[in-house]
């Protein structure tokens, strides 16, 4: 596991490239959103002396008082939904770039586009069956809440009420996290093993399962770094009742953005790496005897020290087994 | 022995003028023995009723509330009216199991009338009326045709046996906790009140008084003659008693306790016996030297929040005795219910209150000092000053809602929130970042789009429409209340308030009893303000329309000029337009600022639609405002209330980049 994170966070600094790229995307979808949502304000309000009140903070009456007087405030948010799904689409677009990329020893862009655009209809479907499996961290909640319930009829406090909702809502959160990882187990089997998104969920379940430790203290191990980060920069953070506080805060909040990303980048690297290394081996018998259209496509680019793509995987995956 | 005579007699006078000098004029008078038995949810119970007619009318007969039959079945009014529910909490459980609750008189004996001894059973004479409604399955108010009437100023003294079936608590009273907690309320024969002409709304010249004794509706029940409660309660011995007045004394039966509670000049009684309960105790020193004994009846699980419950009741004590007068009671409990008795929480007897909050509540929520304050403020609005909350419920809700933002902004709205507008920002929530002040809130419950223009606050309870309880009962009036107390000052609206509670206490007052005290004390007239706020749906919105700065027409080249200090008189022709939305008429406080530091004040009366100033002067005008001190809180929308020259979007940016920030944050979990 130390090594696959050495090696995820190797990647990330040699291939920064991606973690720019995948920056730039996340800040130009959020900025789109930013953006209008200052609008609606400045539109409304730039003479109103109110750019006063919500440089103090949080103002409650200021948010009811818009509400009094158009109806509501969801105008704030009329971007969302559309930016949201068409940032969604285009992080499955890059998906297949960034996961190639890594398994490269260089950065390069025309590779990069190529690999997005070869994986872009599986790695959306693989996003779809990822948004399913979202209910099931729901489906969780749901029973722990029920329970919750049934406990209440006889309790006499709320505490062990609260309690188990509080487990249900954890318990919630470490199945969406195990889905998210066999999410990106599952990327790996596309981009790897050339299978089919449904195929490559199913065995990126199995690989998830039998590999969950190393795999969640990979998950946890960068998120720890974000969290420190954070933290900091929490500390630090002005508090932003000037123009250029504002722009101090700004820039800090995507101080620690970038950095996420980053660590976002190097976790893929650093899973990418253990999951080449447990890789089950029958797996490889049955790789080239998958019927997958794409493998008929041309090769782009092929990497450097390696034949094809599909192969190189498996060279390495041997190479390490040799080693251990 | 002559020494003892004289002794004895400056005693007795001493009684007697003790005695004609009761703070409350003692019309209802109850001794009750009541035993609970947990197991099957009763009270078994037998009360003595002293009533007294104050008029000078005959009056034949006597009407009770039984306010327990409003939980008997669905089709009792307050079932009705409530939508079966209440705050969002509906009565759980199968209609066979002990989800129910009534009160059954088992027999009804005139003991005396008129000074004479009787022994008359009344029982079969009681018969079942619905004062309110049309609705004959209502139960919960009885007429009885006495033999022969009670005359004027003369007095009858019945006896009345009864049985209290509790229901499961889903709102104010019943068991929960699987019969580990009662909280006991509405739950024993109580009299009406007999309003004799001249009394609150019937007039002077009316031939006769009225019995007023409402059904038990879905958001109102209270209004009883002030008496003596003398109540004894037996429970098994394990459990922990609270109940209006002080404890007199305590004995022991086998597995029984019986205590004995008594309380002077209070028109209610209300009880709670659980095993949970874990007491604390503390005290507070009144203004006048009385030692309040305070008592909290805590859940196990809420044991860490005593100090918090005590502290926001001494605060609100603090703040009620210099705003109003002394708290005359010596004790005060707060009850805490168990879990899954929430309906019977936050509510106001006297002496005796529930409260509400939860396991580890975080120090930034303050509902649990906004429900503890807000109860204890009944002790005033409801308490002592005893208003008819079926007519009028503002007297008590709304102007007790005044009290809790007022306590809640003088002690917990922190430095921070005193400075801002309403001087709370962060009473209510200060939590994660997210701030709201009581008085926001409250404020806000009463401007949201649907709700401002819906009703009028003073009409009967049960003819709001549909969610127009909260609005007009409480959030109306306490915003209306601040919007008074900023016009009249603080001083001015503290002999107000100090007035009113001086005048009314242990009486009924009226909405027109409050205008005409603060047209008294002011010297001024208040009833158009009244008029429109109280009696109308009007709102109030006043706006800054325009503001232009143009260079005189002869002096064009002026316009681009930036340094305006260089510019002779009359270089800028200003216009600045102040509107009035809405229908409200209020005179408002203009103020316009110049550029070179200079300000114009003025007081527009608001009558017109426009308000048009206009200035010829050097500098420019940089900014206008209308209602400039922040003194009407009712103005629905105070986001119009300024006008700059300049436009200023720096807090916009501040905002958009924090939403931002979240969004890229959330956009990341899809990489
Ligand atoms: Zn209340």
């Amino acid at each position: 596991m130390i090594k696959a994170i050495q090696t995820g966070l190797k990647k990330a600094k040699t291939h920064w490239q991606i973690s720019a790229l995948v920056y730039a995307l996340n800040f130009v979808f959020a900025l789109g959103f930013a953006m209008a949502f200052k609008n609606v304000l400045a539109d409304e309000f730039a003479f109103r002396d109110v750019s006063r009140r919500l440089l103090e903070g949080f103002d409650f009456t200021f948010l009811s008082d818009m509400n009094y007087a158009s109806g509501s405030v969801t105008s704030l948010f009329k971007t969302l939904n559309w930016l949201v799904a068409g940032y969604i689409l285009t992080s499955a677009f890059l998906s297949g770039g960034i996961i190639a990329s890594l398994r490269r020893e260089e950065f390069s862009l025309p590779d990069f586009f190529a690999d997005s655009a070869r994986y872009v209809g599986r790695f959306v479907a693989l996003s779809a069956f990822f948004a399913l499996t979202v209910l099931a961290p729901i489906v969780v909640v749901a029973i722990f809440s029920a329970i919750g319930n049934a406990m209440s009829e006889s309790a006499i406090s709320e505490a062990p009420v609260m309690i188990w909702t509080v487990v249900g809502i954890g318990l919630g959160a470490i199945t969406l996290a195990f889905f998210y990882l066999a999410f990106e187990v599952a990327k790996f089997e596309v981009a790897c093993e050339n299978k089919k998104p449904f195929r490559a969920y199913m065995s990126a379940f199995k690989i998830t399962l039998k590999n969950i430790a190393s795999f969640f203290g990979i998950m946890l191990a960068f998120l720890l770094c974000v969290g420190v980060i954070g933290s900091v920069l929490h500390l630090l953070a002005p508090k932003g009742e000037t123009g250029a506080g504002v722009f101090a805060l700004a820039l800090m909040q995507q101080a620690l953005v970038a950095s996420r990303v980053f660590f976002r980048v190097a976790t893929m690297g650093a899973l990418l790496e253990k999951y080449r290394e447990v890789r089950p081996k029958q797996e490889l018998a049955e790789t080239p005897s998958e019927p997958v259209s794409e493998t008929t496509e041309p090769i782009q680019e092929p990497e450097p020290t390696k034949q094809a793509p599909e192969n190189a995987g498996d060279a390495e995956i041997k190479s390490e087994q040799e080693t251990k | 022995m002559k020494r003892i005579t004289s002794l004895l007699t400056l005693l007795l006078f001493g009684i007697f003028s003790a005695r004609a000098q009761t703070a409350s004029p003692r019309l209802a008078n109850y001794d009750i023995i009541a035993s609970l038995d947990p197991e099957s949810r009763t009270i078994t119970a037998t009360e003595i009723l002293t009533w007294k007619n104050h008029s000078n009318d005959t009056v034949p007969d006597l009407r009770f509330h039984l306010y327990l039959n409003a939980f008997k079945n669905r089709n009792s009014t307050f079932f009705k009216e409530s939508g079966g529910q209440l705050r969002g909490i509906e009565p759980e459980g199968k209609e066979d199991e002990n989800i129910w609750g009534f009160v059954e008189i088992e027999s009804m004996k005139l003991l005396s009338l008129n000074g004479k001894e009787e022994s008359i059973d009344l029982t079969s004479r009681l018969q079942f009326i619905h004062p309110d409604d049309d609705n004959k399955d209502d139960q919960t108010v009885a007429q009885i045709l006495l033999p022969s009437p009670v005359l004027p100023k003369g007095e009858a003294k019945l006896e009345i046996k009864f049985k209290s079936k509790l229901p499961k608590i889903f709102a104010r009273t019943g068991y929960a906790a699987d019969g580990k907690f009662f909280l006991v309320a509405q739950w024993f024969p109580k009299i009406g009140v007999y309003e004799s002409p001249g009394d609150r709304y019937v007039p002077l010249t009316a031939s006769k008084g009225q019995w007023n004794c409402h059904q038990f509706h879905g958001n109102s029940e209270f209004f009883a003659d002030f008496g003596v409660y003398r109540v004894a309660i037996t429970v098994p011995k394990s459990y922990v008693v609270g109940a209006t007045g002080v404890l007199q004394s305590q004995t022991e039966q086998g597995d029984l306790k019986t205590l004995v509670y008594y309380q002077e000049d209070v028109h209610d009684f209300a009880w709670a016996a659980s095993p949970l309960f874990q007491v604390f105790e503390d005290s507070y020193k009144s203004k006048d030297g009385h030692s309040i004994k305070l008592t909290f009846l805590a859940q196990p699980q809420h044991a860490d929040q005593a100090e918090r419950h005590f502290l926001a009741v001494k605060n609100a004590l603090e703040w009620a005795e210099e705003w109003l007068g002394v708290y005359p009671y010596s004790s005060l409990t707060i009850v805490d219910p168990a879990y899954g008795g929430g309906g019977a929480g936050g509510m106001e007897y006297p002496t005796f209150i529930t409260a509400g909050t939860f396991w580890k509540i975080p120090l930034g929520v303050k509902t649990t000092e906004i429900v503890t304050v807000h109860e204890f403020g009944h002790q005033y609005f409801y308490g002592m000053l005893a208003s008819n909350e079926f007519e009028e419920a503002w007297l008590d809700e709304g102007m007790n809602t005044w009290l809790e933002l007022s306590v809640m902004r003088r002690y917990y709205a922190g430095e921070a929130g005193k400075k801002s507008a309403f001087g709370d920002k962060t009473s209510a929530i200060d939590f994660l970042g997210i701030r709201i002040g009581d008085v926001e809130q409250s404020r806000s419950g009463y401007t949201s789009p649907s709700n401002a223009k819906r009703d009028t606050i003073v009409k009967p309870v049960w003819t709001y429409k549909r969610g127009g309880y909260g609005t007009f009962s409480y959030n109306k009036p306490g915003t209306m209340m601040l919007t008074l107390e900023n016009i009249l000052g603080e001083e001015t609206m503290k002999i107000v308030m100090r007035t009113y509670f001086e005048r009314f206490k242990f009486k009924h007052p009226t909405t027109r009893d409050f205008i005409r005290t603060v047209n008294e004390a002011t010297g001024k007239d208040f009833t158009p303000f009244f008029n429109q706020f109280l009696y109308s749906t009007l709102a109030l919105d006043y706006a800054v329309q325009n503001l232009s700065n143009s260079a005189d027409e002869n002096d064009e080249e002026l316009e681009g000029a930036t340094d305006a200090t260089e510019k002779k008189q009359g270089d800028y022709r200003i216009k600045v337009v102040f509107e009035r939305k809405e229908e409200a008429v209020a005179p408002m406080d203009i103020l316009i600022k110049f550029e070179d530091g200079t300000e114009f004040r003025d007081v527009w009366d608001g009558v017109a639609r426009y308000k048009i100033y206009e200035f010829e002067k050097p500098a420019k005008a940089v900014a206008a405002y209308i209602d400039s001190e922040n003194k009407y809180l009712l103005d629905v929308n105070r986001n119009n209330n300024a006008l700059t020259a300049k436009p200023e979007t720096a807090g916009f940016w501040k905002w958009a980049m924090n939403a931002m920030f979240w969004l890229q944050n959330f956009l990341l979990i899809f990489a």
